[in-house]
């Protein structure tokens, strides 16, 4: 009996040690809620409800830290937004094509980066700079992947949503699989990133599929220092595949059911010199950062404030 | 394709909400995480057959005002009570109906354990007076008192459950103590179970 509930330990004996619900009742509640989850689909007219990205990586910082409740996926920055104004700049292959990316000044300063495909990355890298971050953008084929290491990886010290946990905390950088292309970030703070969010979440209450862009994730650029690199690496899947729902706790039963993932890759810190990625045909998927030698060392990381948003994603 | 791995760390509730805003299906997973305790929670309030049936509509409905759920919270949990105490309230009367037969309905799990028939009787009237009791609690003071007791969230979560401050909250659960506290008589707070030290 917990404290707090202290006074009502007869209140809670009552009708207590009722059997658990029957399998069938489950399943016939799962089934009821599978088909509402159909209709939503097929009413929102779009063929396929896009899933923002699978991140992974949260887990690689919780292995570090030996403490898994540690890792969350929600990272929210810490410190003020860069001002970097401009007018909104969409940047296209040529006139005929569809942009590749897009780049759009957000109301009290920072940028948002939208990528649509997977070309112009010096394009990216440039706006990464002017916002105050310097990045190395990979674009490769399907199924390549840089040879590693080409890079040092950093860890670096984030700020979460999550009111119990520890702040700020050690990130590691992440790998994305995304059914609907690239990752879509920012650059500012996290009231923008908020500001952003509500924007996304009011038109997707209003049914307007039309939704502006949410943020897969935002990088505050005061909690970068001038030697270290974003490096985002990401390529198509071959022909696409279907991602089996995956359980993500031990015994937790899944719904079954596919999303069609089109685009994986990566996003890192790195520290010092970046050399040039040079392609080879991944093995097993984008390489992992992995622990160097002795593990990592933290007591190089007392800056703070490199954001990461984890919102509910984008529609198109 | 990449190699599956899968998570060591469970994602929180308010990140698989936030990508069902997309991807319905992922709602699935508040599904798996929270449906037993709901069933539960219903069941000791209206039976197996109607818990059967509002445990399945307070997802179904969880799933269509999902854009109601704060995201900044990390767990679901009383967000879900919420909807399934608002459910209870249609079926409030069956639910007194309920306490009112306790008798006949709740064989009283625990009681087997004491020793002697006279303990047992006792600590089975002493149900059945406390289920009456609540029989008789206004609707909103037991909705409180259950969410607490039953659902097991604390004064905070229930206030976000109910969309009560946390002081009505506080104020209606010490009350309700102290009603306790008068119609079991003193000493109940230190048996562990009924049949206790009386």
């Amino acid at each position: 009996m917990t404290k707090r509930m202290e006074g009502f330990e007869r209140v809670s004996q009552l009708f207590e040690g009722l059997p658990d619900p029957e399998p069938e009742a489950r399943e016939a509640a799962r089934a009821e809620l599978l088909a509402r989850f159909e209709a939503t689909a097929r009413h929102s007219g779009q063929p396929a409800p896009r899933v923002p990205l699978f991140v992974r990586g949260a887990a690689w910082v919780a292995q570090a830290f030996k403490r898994p409740r540690r890792a969350r996926l929600i990272f929210v920055a810490a410190c003020t937004a860069a001002l970097v104004a401009a007018a909104v700049t969409v940047i296209g292959n040529d006139v005929a094509s569809p942009p590749a990316y897009a780049v759009e000044p957000q109301p009290g300063g920072g940028v948002k980066i939208e990528i649509y495909s997977l070309s112009q990355p010096e394009g990216v890298e440039a706006a990464l700079e002017e916002a105050g971050v310097a990045s190395q953008i990979n674009y490769l084929e399907a199924g390549m992947t840089c040879r590693e290491p080409h890079y040092r990886p950093s860890m670096a010290m984030l700020r979460t949503l999550a009111p119990d946990q520890p702040q700020p905390q050690p990130w590691a950088g992440f790998d994305f699989e995304s059914a609907n292309g690239p990752v879509t970030f920012a650059v500012g703070d996290f009231q923008q990133r908020r500001a952003i969010e509500n924007e996304f979440r009011e038109a997707v209450r209003n049914g307007d599929s039309s939704a502006p862009e949410a943020l897969d994730f935002v990088i505050d650029p005061t909690g970068f220092r001038p030697d270290q690199t974003l490096i985002v690496t990401s390529s198509p899947t071959p022909d696409g595949y279907q991602q089996p729902s995956r359980p993500h706790q031990p015994g937790v039963h899944i719904i079954p059911g596919t999303v069609h993932i089109d685009t994986v890759g990566q996003v890192r810190v790195a520290e010092g010199e970046v050399g040039p990625c040079e392609p080879v045909p991944a093995v097993d998927g984008p390489a992992p950062v992995r622990a160097p030698e002795g593990g990592w060392d933290f007591s190089e990381v007392p800056y703070a404030g490199w954001g990461f948003g984890f919102g509910p994603g984008r529609a198109r | 394709m990449l190699k599956k791995k899968n998570l060591p760390v469970p994602r929180a509730d308010n990140v698989v909400i936030a990508d069902s805003f997309l991807s319905p299906s992922a709602f699935g997973e508040i599904f798996n995480r929270h449906f037993d305790h709901i069933h539960r929670y219903l069941q000791r309030h209206v039976g197996t057959d109607m818990a059967d049936d509002l445990a399945s509509q307070t997802f179904l409905i969880a799933f269509d005002r999902r854009s109601s759920f704060d995201l900044a919270k990390a767990t679901a949990r009383p967000w879900l009570f919420g909807i399934a105490a608002n459910l209870m309230r249609e079926h409030l009367r069956e639910f007194r109906r309920r306490l009112r037969a306790y008798d006949r309905i709740d064989r009283g799990g625990g009681l087997d354990e004491l020793d002697g028939v006279e303990e047992r009787a006792d600590a089975a009237a002493l149900r059945r007076q406390l289920a009456a009791a609540l029989a008789d609690l206004p609707a909103a003071e037991l909705e409180t008192l259950l969410l607490h007791a039953w659902a097991e969230l604390s004064y905070q979560e229930v206030a976000e459950a109910l969309s009560l401050p946390i002081g009505t909250v506080s104020s209606r659960l010490n009350r309700m103590r102290a009603r306790m506290h008068d119609l079991l008589g003193d000493g109940q707070d230190d048996a562990a179970t009924l049949g206790g030290s009386r």
